[in-house]
Parts: structure tokens; C-alpha cells; sequence
């Protein structure tokens, strides 16, 4: 049971940014920009919370930090064509330096800030459910927004016009274009929704079971959620499997963490997991097709 | 304008640009922008001792620079090289304490060509897997940076635990491994030679080169350099290599030269700051040489900034990466037209 | 009949490269008007023009006297413009159905609504008696098929103004009848078709009117009728054209002998199976065959860019099975791709590092230690520049800034100034004006005196009987037919690309 609460709590990080790159990638974009963007709507929340000693002010801070790394992301990838990783690399390393100057000229501090002003992202209690109340009790909101959002994601994939038109814009988007719709939109559009979703896990990360900012305090995450993105290529079900396996495999480290074994070695697991699953599906993919 | 100065002219630009951003958010601090920039000067070349702590700030900065610009020119793009100095330093530093009793000449050879082996075999790791199996090398480098990070902070935290203080670090390596610092006041030492050696081989394989133009064709159209014979693969896998190598040196000489332990934070992410720079000036490594001193006098200068005038030195940063995107923009608008051609075929 | 279409000074330019100069245009509804010129005389710029997809640099639009301004293919689509594009638009992934209603989609709420579109898709097709199946994914179709798909695109929004862009290109003769066939349909329920092709034959053929472009200006417009196929021809180019004349050679040994070829696809299924032939020196061989049937993995084998899985080839009296580009290279191959912006060049690189690729490695360029001999790259640089009239600024400039004639060169230029013992050159013409042309049929020729080989592949029927001493057609990924070029009947030959053999 522990080892389930703890799973759901890691994917509620990370699979918010894995449904957001799925949608640019639909559109034809990886977004390379998330751990930047994760960082600063990290940040950001935490001062929205802060200063309004609201939450929800908290969210709205992150989304909109999220929107505007994600927008100038969108402006130099779509607009300009320019190369994805030279601008996705700049963003991140952005939001890294930008995030501690920020920590040391709002708050007067390095690397870390608490203040018990800061509000919580509320817990769901659901009442007593029996035997279930450790199933589906006492997570945080985001948990149940992320559920929520993956339904969401899954029908405006598979049955909308707007799906259709993501699909278009990802695999021709001159055509699209000849088609009269302009591709251009469809994928500021996509980039938008994700930076929703990522605004929202930035705040999690932050102001969900914390009430702290560190520096560089995404570790990773958005990169983890890109892995997924490039290992599911697509695919609903392979991206949101890599994406449960993290989790898990997140939560079995620590686990073993109680039983002795080195807290840095379990760390190391998900991205050996990641490694893994990288490597089995490379090797897979080559020997059906021609390299 | 000439065609070839039109990289330099949107570089200057940029700088020029995001320096004069950067001044605007100095006033945010309530300095003025003069005296602001007067002071990084001052704090990074003021005297002779400053000047030789600013090229032992550059040397890490350019190798990793250089390691970032000869893998992205190639096409591939190793972003790993934080994990390949970590897992370097590391591995020279467990040698370092390990051995004793060798000669010095043999031991520096030998700790610098254990950094160089380390590097370039982490680098290999998602070359191989790149060029063999197509499995993205971002991504791969990034998770090995990880593994890296972790597996050092274990070991420090465990077998090569020092045994003077809690700090996260080993113990202090074989004298006989040492850099000898040329000046006590600052952290400059011999080490500087075998940086510049590696700088002039990859100055000569970039820009002299066969080798060198092919890279740099494939990088611009991978399809066009394997009609006309180039093997694409082949020169990938060695670019990843020796940028991992670069990146593994840059480690050894802060194990061996500035630091003689490996410690926890040996890297204040200088990969990133040399991808930056590397980016910068489009992965011309005469262009990451001057970006790297004049990033290392910002730097230097930005320590005194932040003592001084009360400004944070990721000042400094946001200033490079804000040229970056610049340039990045610049770029994009100067190649419209032919990738307009590229794109309707 | 009324004007629909009024064109007056149109211009583009594309950088410094004028697309469309001051034309001006008048086109009749229900008429059949071909524009007709080289390639680069600007008429598919024109087009795109008219379909929104560039916007006007100067100059006015009028659609039924009313002017118009079109900034998006929308603007075009809700004034009942339709074109069908020289390369498809249509996405490989998606079903016929889907193709054909993208961007006007039926819908129910914010759902697609999949049953009401199959339904509206199927009620055309039969209406226009194409036999396709809705459901099939379009990268599965034939390319005859797929221009089927892309009519059906215009047909669904209603469009009455139909532009086509070289629609036959792709075809084999039988396949560009039906597509006259369905012209005339059109006609008849008083839809205006507008047909570019670079074929006299066809435009001869099918049209009321002839407009004729070159270098971007509209010369003149034309009744069909009042015009001979010569006067047209030599309207076109500005001059005589001289017609090749086919030439006797000596035909010696196997310069290229392939057994048993076997090339898989990018999906790792065989899309060349056990192919055996041979070119000869001082023959020409020409490959014939509808796009797709395997003529690109083929090329790309030869020319050692992609694995041959199984068989053999033997290249110049040695096994090549196994070698690489650069040894089949220095072996005196030389290959001119039928992409060759995109495979021949690197648009962003400069024309010199355009020019030396793949003779990096002779001794010419190459010192000591790998060093590359500046002074000898940029002297041969200038050289080819020189010889070739590539018209730039300097060596420098990048090569995706010149105009498409001039990129043509730059790969002309560096591929014919090696030694050559083996021509591979895929769609000759393709993209290449009429003395680019002259020019090419010109070293194919001289090639085949010199006691060269030549395999040259085409989709162009009329290319390949005017230059092959041998025609092979490729079906599906084999040799479904052969014959001498005395012994070739054109409709045969059509036959055989449809897969029919007599």
C-alpha cells in the first residue's frame, strides 16, 4: 500500500507534463522546454501562494509562468523554425539561473525558501470508504485533476475534429495548411494546453506536499516526461506504461530505502529504468525496421 | 555584407543586446549599469593575480565548451557531458588515492589518460546506442548524467568516503598526481598546457580538417553527406567520443589541478554554461574560446557583483542565455530563404 | 462565356529571385486553359498565388469582377478554389475519408462525426464512378489512386475552379487519359479547369486555351487550336529547340551487372525483389515505371546509401555488394539523385562545401594529416562557378539562397567533374529548365560515346524512349517487362507500368 500511494504521488508530477508533450507531439513539436517551464511554474507558485496566501493564487502564478516559457518556446519553434534543442536547452538553463536570482532578490535567500504564509495545495477527503480508503483517500487535488485530464486527453484525441486536426499538423502540416486550416495555430495551441498542464505540476511539485521552493527543484522530471514522450512516439497506452513504470519503480527505491540499502543507489533506479526501456525499445524498433 | 562575417555581425548583436538587458536589470537593483559592468571588469582583471584566477575560472568553462560545440556541430547531441566530467574526476580522484608511490611524470600521464577514458567511454555509451539503434542521445545523456551524479554521491558517501571530515568528498590524491600551481595566489596551474594542446587538436580537427567539414555537412543535411561518401555513423560516434573525452578532461584538471580530491559539487554545472556558449557562437570553437574568457570575466566579476553592489551573480547567466536566444532568432531569420527552398523542395 | 479569373500585374519575388513577373491573366469559366513553360518559369507560383498559399507582392486578384485578396488557402476554399499540388497533400496515415474531408469536417458537438463523413465521401466517389475503397490508409493506395483521393478533396468543397499542377507527371499514359476524361466532365457541369504541364502533347490535347510562361513573365494567351505543337515548343523555350538524335555506339562489356537484388523498404518490407539486370558501356538503360514501385530504394542500393539485403552486384568487374558510397564512388560511379535539393544538397551550406563534396578524399584537396587544402577548394570552387554560370554572389553564399536553376548546376557541376565510367541519374528533368535539359541529355550522350554506362530512371515515358537503347519497366519491385528501344511500343510500355503484362 505504500509503495501505491507513493507511485501515484510520483506520476501526479510527472504525468501532467507526459500528457502535455503528447499533445505537442501530436502536433509535430517535442517540447524540450518542460523542466524549465516545470521549474519556473515551481517557483512561481510558491510566490503566488506566498504573497496571497492562496493557493489558487498559487496556481495561476505557476500556469502563467508556465505559459510564457512555453510561448516563447512555441514563438522560436513555430514561428521562426528554429532548432528545438538549441532554444529548448537556453530555456531550461534559463529558468534555472533565473529561478535562484529570483530566490535571492524576492525572498533574500539562497537555494532553499519555506515561510508558513505559503498555502497548501488541498487534500481530497473523500469520508470513510472501508477498505478503499487507502486506494483513493487523502490525495491531493492534482491527483484527481490529472485523472480527469488523461479522460479528457484520450477523447479529444480519438474523437474530436481538433484531434484529427493535431494529427494532421504532426504528420503533414502542409497539408493541413492547403486544407485551409492553419498548422501554425493548432500547434501554438497545442503548446498552450501544455502549458497548462505543466504550470499545474510545477505547482504540485512546490506547494503540493510542500510549502518550499529549492533550487533546481524539478531534478529532472520534465526531462523524465520528455523521455516518455519520445519512448511512447505517439502511442497512448506505451507512453502512460513507461510513464506508471517510472512511477513505481520512483517509489520501490524508496522503499528500499527503509531496508538499508544506500538512499543514492535508489535513486538511481527510475533513470536505469528509463535507460532500460530506451535501449530495449531501440533495439527493437531497429531490428523491424531498416537503419 | 560579406557572407562569412554574417555570423560574427548577428553574434556582436546579440551580446551587445542582452548586455544592455542585463544593465536594465541592474537598475532593478539600483545600480547603474556602468558602474555595474566597471565592477565585474575590475573583479575579474583588476590585477595580475585576478587575471590568472579568471583563466583558471575559463579552463573548465572552454573544455566543456569545446566538447559541446564538436558534438552538436556533428549533428549529435550530447548533452551528457556533466555525467562524463563527474563520472571522470571521480574516477581519476579513486586513483589518485589508491595508488601511491609512482612517479610523477607517469602518474599525471596516467591520471590524465584515465580522465580521458572515462569521458570518452560514457560518451560512447549513447553514441553506440545512437548510431546502432537510433535511441535518442538527448535523452540517454540526460539519464546518464543522473546515473552519474548519483553513483558519485554514493561512492563518496560510501567506499571513497574521506576519512578527514564529513564533507562529500574523497580523500586528498598522491601529491605526485598534481598539477603544480604557476602562481600560490591563485588556483592557475600546469594543467593549462594540457588544456591548451587539447584546444589546438580540436581547433585543427574542426576547422583544418577533412574530418571537420564532414561533420559539419552532416550536421546540415545528414542525407546529402551519406551520397556524397561521408560516413555519417562512423564520424557521429566520433564526435560523441572525443566530446566526451574534452568534457572528461575538464574534470580530470579539477581533480588534479584546482580541487586534488572529487568533491560532491565539483561542477557548478559548467557543462551548461559551455553548451550555452558553444550555442552561442554556432560551434565555432575560435568563437568558444573568446565567449569563454569573456564568460569567465563576467563570472569572476559577477562574484564581486553580488559581494559589492548586492546584484546576484546568475546575472552573469541570464545575460549568455539571453544572447543565445538572440542568436538563436537571428539565425533563424538569416537562413529564411534557404530553408524556405529546403522545405518546399 | 465570362471571365471568372482576372490576373492583373502580379508579381513575387523570393529574395532577390523573381518568381512572378507583372502577369497578367484572364481566365473564362468552363473553359480548359493550360499554363504551360519550364520548369522556373514561375506558372506553379502563379497557381499558389491564385490557391492563397503565397501573398501577392504587388498586383490585383479579381474572381467574377470582384476583387479579391487571399492571404490563407481558406480564403481560396470559400471562394470555390480548388488545386490539386504537383507533390500530394494528402497525410499517408490517414484513411481516404479522412484525407478527403480534412478541414471541413461533418460534426457532432465538438466530436467528429465518422459515420455522416464515410457516408458523404462514399455518395462522390460513386457519383464520379472512381473506384476507391473510403477505409484504406492513402499511403497504401497507388499514386494514380491518390490524385483520385486529392480530386475527391475539390469535388467535396464543392470547388468550381480547378487548378492542377502537373497532375500527370505521375502517371502512365492509360492513367492520363482517364484524368483528360474527367476534365471533360468537368467542363461539362461548367467547372473551369486549369491544367500545368510542361508537355506539349498533352496540352495540345486537352485544352481550349494555352497561356505560355517563361522566366516568370506570362508571354501570351492563345486559342489551342491556331497553335502547332513546333510554334509552341519554340514559344516556350525562346528559340529552336534541337531534338536529340539518337547515336550508334559500340556496345561493350557489363559495366553494371546486378543478380538476384533483393531491397527492403523503410518498413522493412522487400520493395525490390530479386532484380537481375545489366548496363553495358556505351548503353543507355532506361528504368520505367509509375513512382513508388521500388525505383527509389533501387537507386539508393546502387549508389550504396541503402543495404542490399540479398543478391548480388557487380560494379566495374568487382563485388560491390558490400561497399560503401565512397568506394563505389572512387570507382567512377556517379549518381544524380532524383531529390536533388534535398539529397543532392545542404541548402545551408555554402556553395563551395556544396561543390566538394565527395572529392574530399582525392589527393587534389586532401594534405598530410587529413589537412584539407584551402587554396585548391577554393580554386575549384570559383572554377565550377565559372564554367557553369551559377549565378551568386560569392562562393560563400549559402546554396538554399540561389535560385532552383542555379542549385541544378551546383550538383551538375560537382558530380560530372570526376571520372565517370557509371551514370545513375533519376528523373532527369525533373525541376530543371530546357538547357538544363539540353545540357544533361547532353553529358548523358557523351557519356554513352565515351563508352560509359548510363541507368537512367524516369516516370517520364516520353524521356525514356527518346534516350534508352534498353527499356525495362519496374512493377512493384520487379522487371515486369523488357524490351529494345526498336522493338518499343509506347502503349505497351504503359501497359506494363500498370502492372499489365501482354
Amino acid at each position: 500500500m505504500y509503495i501505491y500511494r507513493s507511485t501515484i504521488v510520483t506520476l501526479a508530477m510527472i504525468m501532467l507534463p507526459v500528457l502535455g508533450g503528447m499533445w505537442t507531439l501530436q502536433a509535430g513539436i517535442l517540447n524540450i522546454s518542460q523542466e524549465g517551464a516545470m521549474l519556473m511554474a515551481a517557483f512561481f507558485a510558491v510566490l503566488g501562494s506566498y504573497l496571497f496566501s492562496s493557493f489558487w493564487m498559487g496556481l495561476l502564478f505557476a500556469i502563467l509562468a508556465s505559459l510564457v516559457v512555453n510561448l516563447i518556446y512555441a514563438f522560436f519553434c513555430v514561428t521562426l523554425r528554429a532548432n528545438i534543442w538549441v532554444i529548448g536547452m537556453a530555456l531550461n538553463i534559463l529558468a534555472s539561473s533565473l529561478t535562484i536570482l529570483l530566490l535571492k532578490s524576492i525572498f533574500g535567500v539562497k537555494g532553499s525558501f519555506t515561510s508558513e504564509k505559503i498555502q497548501q495545495i488541498p487534500i481530497v477527503h473523500l469520508g470513510n470508504l472501508g477498505p478503499l480508503n487507502g486506494i483513493f483517500n487523502d490525495f491531493s487535488l492534482i491527483v484527481w485533476i490529472t485523472v480527469a485530464l488523461i479522460l479528457f486527453f484520450k477523447y479529444m484525441d480519438s474523437r474530436t475534429v481538433f484531434g484529427l486536426h493535431l494529427k494532421a499538423a504532426g504528420k503533414n502540416w502542409k497539408t493541413l495548411d492547403t486544407a485551409g486550416i492553419s498548422s501554425s495555430k493548432i500547434k501554438y495551441e497545442s503548446i498552450l494546453i501544455n502549458a497548462v498542464l505543466v504550470g499545474i505540476s510545477g505547482a504540485y511539485l512546490s506547494i503540493g506536499y510542500l510549502k518550499l521552493f529549492n533550487k533546481d527543484m524539478s531534478a529532472g522530471r520534465g526531462w523524465i516526461a520528455v523521455a516518455a514522450v519520445i519512448f511512447g512516439n505517439g502511442n497512448f497506452a506505451w507512453t502512460l506504461i513507461v510513464t506508471i513504470t517510472f512511477g513505481f519503480v520512483d517509489a520501490l527505491g524508496i522503499s528500499l530505502q527503509s531496508s538499508g540499502l544506500n538512499s543514492n543507489l535508489t535513486l538511481m533506479f527510475p533513470y536505469l529504468a528509463i535507460i532500460i526501456a530506451l535501449i530495449y525499445q531501440g533495439v527493437k524498433s531497429t531490428s523491424k525496421n531498416e537503419d | 555584407m560579406k557572407e562569412r562575417y554574417k555570423g560574427t555581425f548577428i553574434i556582436m548583436v546579440s551580446f551587445f543586446l542582452s548586455l544592455i538587458v542585463g544593465g536594465f536589470l541592474m537598475m532593478f537593483y539600483h545600480v547603474s549599469p556602468i558602474d555595474g559592468y566597471k565592477e565585474i571588469l575590475e573583479g575579474a582583471l583588476g590585477n595580475k593575480y585576478l587575471v590568472y584566477s579568471t583563466l583558471s575560472r575559463m579552463i573548465p568553462i572552454l573544455l566543456t565548451g569545446l566538447s559541446i560545440a564538436i558534438s552538436f556541430n556533428a549533428g549529435i547531441w550530447n548533452i551528457g557531458a556533466e555525467g562524463q566530467l563527474y563520472l571522470a574526476a571521480f574516477g581519476v580522484a579513486a586513483l589518485g588515492v589508491t595508488f601511491h608511490g609512482i612517479p610523477s611524470v607517469l602518474y599525471l600521464v596516467l591520471g590524465v589518460t584515465t580522465g580521458l577514458a572515462i569521458g570518452g567511454l560514457w560518451a560512447w555509451i549513447p553514441g553506440y546506442l545512437r548510431v546502432k539503434y537510433n535511441v535518442n542521445e538527448v535523452v540517454m545523456t540526460i539519464m546518464l548524467n543522473s546515473v552519474a551524479v548519483y553513483f558519485t554521491l554514493y561512492m563518496t558517501n560510501g567506499p571513497f568516503r574521506t576519512s578527514q571530515g564529513a564533507l562529500g568528498a574523497t580523500d586528498v590524491i598522491d601529491k605526485s598526481m598534481w598539477f603544480n600551481h604557476i602562481n600560490p595566489l591563485s588556483n592557475l596551474n600546469t594543467g593549462v598546457y594540457v588544456a591548451i594542446v587539447a584546444v589546438a587538436v580540436v581547433v585543427y580537427l574542426m576547422l583544418f580538417s577533412k574530418r571537420g567539414y564532414e561533420w559539419k555537412v552532416s550536421r546540415l543535411n545528414p542525407r546529402f553527406a551519406l551520397y556524397g561518401g561521408v560516413n555519417v555513423k562512423g564520424n557521429m560516434l566520433l564526435a560523441m567520443i572525443i566530446s566526451g573525452m574534452l568534457a572528461g578532461l575538464a574534470g580530470t584538471l579539477l581533480v588534479m589541478g584546482d580541487y586534488h580530491r572529487f568533491l560532491n559539487g565539483i561542477s557548478p554545472g559548467y557543462s551548461w554554461t559551455g553548451m550555452i556558449l558553444a550555442m552561442m557562437v554556432n560551434y565555432d570553437p575560435i568563437g568558444v574560446i573568446i565567449t569563454s574568457f569573456v564568460y569567465a570575466v563576467m563570472a569572476s566579476g559577477g562574484l564581486r557583483l553580488e559581494l559589492e553592489l548586492n546584484v546576484p551573480q546568475e546575472l552573469v547567466q541570464i545575460i549568455f542565455v539571453l544572447s543565445v536566444v538572440f542568436v538563436t532568432a537571428g539565425y533563424a531569420v538569416a537562413n529564411r530563404v534557404a530553408n524556405r527552398i529546403q522545405e518546399e523542395g | 462565356m465570362s471571365e471568372i479569373i482576372r490576373l492583373e500585374s502580379i508579381t513575387k519575388k523570393f529574395g532577390k529571385v523573381i518568381a512572378v513577373n507583372n502577369v497578367n491573366l484572364s481566365i473564362e469559366n468552363g473553359e480548359i486553359h493550360s499554363i504551360i513553360g519550364e520548369n522556373g518559369a514561375g506558372k506553379t507560383t502563379l497557381m499558389r498565388l491564385l490557391y492563397g498559399m503565397y501573398k501577392l507582392d504587388s498586383g490585383s486578384m479579381f474572381l467574377r469582377n470582384e476583387s479579391v485578396r487571399f492571404s490563407s488557402p481558406k480564403d481560396a476554399i470559400e471562394n470555390k478554389i480548388g488545386m490539386v499540388h504537383q507533390n500530394f497533400m494528402l497525410i499517408d496515415d490517414f484513411t481516404v475519408y479522412e484525407n478527403v474531408v480534412l478541414g471541413l469536417e461533418p460534426r457532432k458537438f465538438l466530436s467528429f462525426d465518422r459515420t455522416l463523413a464515410r457516408e458523404k465521401v462514399r455518395k462522390l466517389a460513386e457519383e464520379y464512378e472512381m473506384e476507391v475503397d473510403i477505409d484504406w490508409l492513402v499511403g497504401k493506395i497507388s499514386v494514380g489512386l491518390q490524385q483520385k483521393v486529392e480530386i475527391l478533396k475539390l469535388l467535396y468543397r464543392n470547388s468550381n475552379i480547378l487548378i492542377f499542377d502537373e497532375p500527370t507527371a505521375v502517371l502512365t499514359p492509360q492513367e492520363s487519359d482517364a484524368l483528360f476524361q474527367i476534365f471533360q466532365k468537368f467542363k461539362d457541369s461548367e467547372k473551369t479547369v486549369i491544367f500545368i504541364s510542361h508537355k506539349l502533347k498533352e496540352v495540345k490535347k486537352v485544352s481550349d486555351r494555352v497561356s505560355i510562361m517563361r522566366n516568370g513573365n506570362l508571354l501570351k494567351t492563345f486559342i489551342n487550336k491556331n497553335l502547332s505543337e513546333e510554334q509552341l515548343a519554340e514559344m516556350i523555350a525562346g528559340r529552336k529547340i534541337s531534338k536529340t538524335i539518337p547515336i550508334r555506339t559500340k556496345i561493350g562489356k557489363a559495366i553494371l551487372k546486378t543478380e538476384n537484388l533483393t531491397i527492403l523498404g523503410n518498413k522493412r518490407i522487400p520493395k525490390v525483389k530479386k532484380m537481375s539486370f545489366e548496363v553495358k558501356s556505351g548503353e543507355i538503360v532506361g528504368i520505367a515505371g509509375v513512382v513508388g514501385n521500388g525505383q527509389s530504394e533501387l537507386e539508393e542500393a546502387i549508389s550504396g546509401m541503402r543495404k542490399i539485403s540479398s543478391g548480388k552486384m557487380i560494379f566495374n568487374g568487382k563485388d560491390a555488394t558490400r561497399m560503401s558510397v565512397r568506394e563505389r564512388r572512387e570507382l567512377g560511379m556517379v549518381y544524380i539523385p532524383e531529390d536533388r535539393i534535398r539529397t543532392g544538397l545542404a541548402p545551408l551550406a555554402s556553395i563551395r562545401d556544396n561543390l566538394v563534396m565527395g572529392h574530399q578524399n582525392e589527393k587534389f584537396f586532401l594534405g598530410s594529416l587529413e589537412f584539407i587544402k584551402r587554396s585548391s577548394v577554393r580554386a575549384f570552387a570559383e572554377e565550377s562557378v565559372k564554367s557553369y554560370e551559377i549565378v551568386c554572389k560569392s562562393i560563400e553564399e549559402q546554396v538554399g539562397t540561389l535560385s532552383g536553376g542555379n542549385m541544378q548546376k551546383v550538383v551538375i557541376a560537382r558530380e560530372f567533374s570526376q571520372n565517370v565510367s557509371f551514370l545513375m541519374i533519376s528523373q532527369p528533368t525533373r525541376g530543371v529548365d530546357v538547357r538544363g535539359i539540353e545540357f544533361i541529355h547532353k553529358k548523358i550522350l557523351d557519356m554513352k560515346k565515351s563508352g560509359g554506362a548510363v541507368l537512367l530512371i524516369s516516370a517520364d515515358l516520353d524521356e525514356i524512349l527518346a534516350l534508352s537503347d534498353r527499356i525495362l519497366v519496374m512493377y512493384e519491385g520487379q522487371i515486369i517487362y523488357s524490351t529494345s528501344i526498336q522493338d518499343a511500343v509506347s502503349k505497351k510500355i504503359g501497359l506494363a507500368m500498370l502492372g499489365i503484362r501482354s
